[in-house]
């Protein structure tokens, strides 16, 4: 098993906000992790990179069958792991094509980066710094491309974007998955979920993992929505069984 | 001496007038008498590769010999050591002592914008002051290189006390860059160079000034600066390593109309220095505009003050202060002191200022992308001080940023 979440439970401060978590992503394999706003998909994403201020207070973070609960997250970035950030910080002066350089080992990436609208010029912009919210997605994606992660966390990386920019984005995890790459693809759409053709999928509420199927999964989620589990009037079962 | 009457006369003024002068204002308290105000002097080399060792190093330090220039001057203690200058038709650039036997019309520039009597120790510099650099860009002259000088202070307990002039005549142009610096193993030694400049009608000068230290140094630069019409002062002050105790507090008069400046800092604190500096910019000539840019960073137990004035007395001037101080050290202690005065109603005047440490959504960012910590700090501070900014020659903007983040991650 290349990642294997073991019953986690985080809390950020003093709060409980994903409990008893488990889920795995194999090589080459695409699995999707849905759920409504707010039900904790963000935070086990920043709990599995290793974010300092989201502490695990029970369970475990198997990578290729090491623990890496403890380690920091450059140490995890360094095993192959690459979060996809949700919302990338702006790093003033902090230039697009420094961080670019460092992630690529001075390998030429002018073509690849170009691919994804990125000119020579833009590059030494300041790190998100003014850009559009498709823009920065793309360049997490131009990141994760360069990385060639063995496994890759994708936080929502279809929010907030325009049709092709989705299309670029599914493209890269198509390409990634050709090498090999395990793909945990988080998101409250199954649009781009669907394009893919995921071998499993997660359904997170509340912080818990509720469930997990197949594609057809995410068929049912499209019909009822989240809102059944949300109003608890039906279990997820029936919900989906009727 | 051989030196014009006139100065030795200042001079001997300056003196009977320092027991009744207040101290300085700002920057920590220094004792004037504990250094030698003379030193053996050195003499003329034709290669730098002829210069003592240590004073090689010093001067590779600043990186100023690797920048396309028009050349530099080398001032170790009192001495102007070497000069090569490949210089355009009629820019001079010159040593003070040369430069005040052939012009006698420096005496209406000499402390002609610096106050000579402000303080005990701008008196003190005005009795003792010895060599310095004179720099005259005549008239429609564009100079599109760099003009360098450097100033190196080589013995314990002296005081390097250089008086410098720069004129830059009607509608001329240039960038000076300056390097302040000390070998290692200099001990207990004052640096305070006074630094006049003069930007006439239409003029542009930049005046660039790195410094960099060993820990035992007491240093005080102090600058005035004179703005007429359409003038422009743009002053880039660059702190990389400083000493035990450092107080600068340059100050620009914009007195033409529309004259303007841009003052910026890039100040860094470490171990227990006392580092007080300051930009002051007032604005005399109607539509003049002036806009002050400080960045600090403490480290270690450092004690950093960043002071920022604009003060408007004329019609329709405009006046922009951009603050910010990150601390780093646990024991570290940064202030800032904004101030804003307008004596005239058709003034605007901002000030933005703040105060805050290592944002840690930022660092997670980087660290997720493999950089390790010390790294990653190192990258937001440069990332913070932003040299970039400055536009300087690519070679000096390298070394900088290069310094900034080893010497962020050696503080951590």
């Amino acid at each position: 098993m290349l990642l294997k979440i073991e019953n986690l439970t985080v809390k950020v401060q003093d709060k409980l906000i994903v409990k008893d978590a488990s889920l795995n992503v194999s090589r080459g394999e695409i699995v999707v992790l849905m759920g409504p706003n707010g039900s904790g998909k963000t935070t086990l994403a920043y709990a599995i990179m290793g974010h300092p201020r989201y502490q695990v207070v029970k369970g475990r973070i198997l990578f290729k069958g090491e623990d890496i609960t403890a380690l920091p997250p450059h140490e995890r970035a360094k095993k192959g792991i690459f979060l996809v950030f949700q919302n990338p910080p702006e790093i003033y002066g902090v230039k697009v094509k420094y961080l670019l350089d460092f992630i690529s080992v001075n390998r030429d990436y002018s073509d690849l980066a170009e691919k994804l609208g990125f000119s020579a010029e833009s590059l030494h912009r300041d790190l998100n710094v003014g850009f559009s919210g498709g823009e920065r997605k793309r360049l997490e994606v131009l990141q994760m491309l360069l990385t060639k992660p063995a496994v890759a966390i994708l936080d929502e990386p279809d929010s907030g974007v325009d049709i092709d920019s989705v299309k670029i984005i599914a493209d890269a995890i198509r390409e990634l998955v050709k090498e090999d790459t395990g793909i945990l693809l988080i998101t409250h759409y199954t649009k781009l979920a669907r394009y893919l053709s995921p071998s499993r999928v997660y359904v997170m509420f509340k912080g818990r993992i509720v469930t997990e199927g197949s594609i057809d999964l995410m068929n049912k989620i499209d019909r009822c929505g989240y809102q059944c589990i949300d109003l608890g009037k039906c279990s997820l079962e029936r919900c989906f069984n009727e | 001496m051989n030196e014009p009457k006139w100065l030795t006369e200042l001079r001997h003024k300056a003196l009977s007038l320092i027991e009744k002068a207040p101290s300085p204002k700002y920057g920590a308290k220094i004792n004037l008498l504990e250094f030698n105000k003379s030193s053996h002097l050195y003499s003329k080399v034709s290669r730098i590769e002829d210069l003592p060792n240590s004073v090689q190093e010093a001067l590779e330090r600043t990186a100023l010999t690797k920048v396309d220039s028009y050349g530099i001057t080398v001032h170790v203690d009192a001495s102007t050591v070497y000069k090569l200058l490949r210089l355009p038709r009629k820019v001079t650039v010159m040593s003070m002592e040369d430069a005040l036997l052939d012009y006698p019309e420096l005496k209406k520039y000499w402390f002609g914008v610096f106050p000579m009597a402000l303080n005990k120790l701008t008196l003190f510099h005005a009795a003792y002051s010895r060599g310095g650099v004179f720099i005259r860009i005549p008239e429609n002259t564009k100079v599109d290189k760099p003009i360098q000088s450097c100033f190196i202070v080589s013995s314990s307990k002296y005081a390097q006390l250089p008086h410098n002039i720069i004129i830059a005549e009607e509608n001329s142009e240039a960038h000076i860059l300056t390097g302040c610096t000390a070998p290692r193993n200099v001990r207990h030694a004052l640096h305070a160079g006074l630094t006049e400049v003069y930007v006439k009608k239409g003029a542009k000068v930049t005046l660039t000034t790195i410094e960099i230290w060993p820990y035992d140094m007491h240093v005080r630069p102090l600058a005035g600066v004179r703005v007429e019409e359409g003038g422009e002062f743009i002053e880039n002050y660059i702190l990389l390593k400083p000493p035990k105790t450092l107080q600068a507090y340059p100050t620009a008069l914009l007195v033409g109309e529309k004259s303007s400046c841009l003052m910026r800092s890039i100040i860094v604190g470490l171990r227990e220095s006392d580092v007080d500096v300051g930009s002051a910019s007032y604005l005399m000539g109607s539509e003049s505009s002036a806009k002050l840019v400080s960045r600090a960073v403490a480290f270690h137990e450092s004690k950093v003050v960043q002071r920022t004035k604009l003060w408007s007395k004329a019609p329709l001037t405009r006046g922009y202060v951009d603050c910010r101080g990150l601390i780093v050290g646990e024991k570290a202690s940064l202030s800032t002191y904004p101030s804003l005065i307008a004596d005239h109603k058709e003034s605007n005047l901002v000030h933005e200022s703040a105060i805050g440490r290592i944002a840690e959504d930022e660092l997670f960012y980087l660290m997720s992308r493999g950089l390790n910590e010390e790294e990653a700090i190192g990258l937001l501070i440069r990332g913070f001080l932003d040299p970039g900014i400055m536009d300087l020659p690519p070679e000096i903007s390298r070394e900088i940023e290069k310094v900034i983040q080893i010497t962020a991650e050696q503080a951590l």
